[in-house]
């Protein structure tokens, strides 16, 4: 999954370790997540979305999800 | 977890882990005073069981005295503390322990270690297939653990 982590952090000039220690994890963990390895959970995508002040959609990208026709729309 | 509670979690680990090495060397040291050593090291079985099992426990010994370091280091400093509690409770890292069985195979491994050292006193091979079992498993374990990590 592709993600704006390295973009953001470029903005707010922050490292891997840096942001990893606001959001409770470590720094092997975030590079893990910005090389698309490893997809975070809910709560560590909202946590750094929440650190970053966006919603999780403007940090993750979720286009590559394929979704069911049989929604509730 | 707050980092409150996990300061008080590794106070209690640490008061544990003090007993433990104070129990090992009240142990060590009533050991080498009273002459048991030199006792079971003429017999060849008694002597290599007595030599393996001391051998392991002055390892766990060495992993305690570090750790407890580690964790004395951690109360001192807030953003080491921190960085603790963020490496305990890394989802990544409890997730690669999942996937490659750490949780059930250290335990498992230990009592099967512990089992092969009881039954050193009573049959050679017995205990010996115990260990390498367990020495098995554990390399099973750091090698699957080692392919997780690189792949997430």
């Amino acid at each position: 999954m592709k993600t704006r982590i390295p973009e953001l952090r470029k903005k707010y000039r922050l490292s891997q370790e840096a942001l990893a220690l606001e959001v409770g994890t470590t720094r092997q963990t975030i590079t893990s997540i910005e090389v698309g390895k490893y997809t975070a959970s809910l709560p560590l995508a909202y946590k750094l979305a929440h650190y970053f002040g966006l919603s999780i959609e403007e940090v993750f990208d979720f286009s590559d999800i394929s979704f069911s026709e049989n929604n509730f729309k | 977890m707050t980092i409150e509670e996990f300061k008080i979690k590794i106070k209690i680990r640490k008061a544990a882990l003090s007993i433990f090495l104070f129990i090992y060397a009240a142990i060590n040291i009533i050991l080498r005073i009273s002459g048991v050593y030199e006792k079971i090291s003429n017999d060849f079985e008694k002597g290599f069981a007595s030599s393996f099992s001391l051998g392991m426990l002055l390892g766990l010994a060495a992993a305690c005295v570090i750790y407890v370091f580690k964790i004395n280091c951690a109360l001192k400093d807030e953003k080491k503390l921190k960085e603790l509690c963020n490496y305990e409770n890394d989802e990544r890292r409890a997730m690669i322990k999942t996937k490659c069985g750490a949780y059930v195979i250290l335990p498992m491994s230990l009592i099967i270690t512990a089992a092969g050292i009881t039954s050193l006193c009573l049959n050679q091979t017995v205990s010996i297939t115990l260990i390498c079992t367990a020495v098995f498993q554990l390399t099973t374990c750091c090698i699957l653990k080692l392919y997780y990590s690189k792949k997430y």
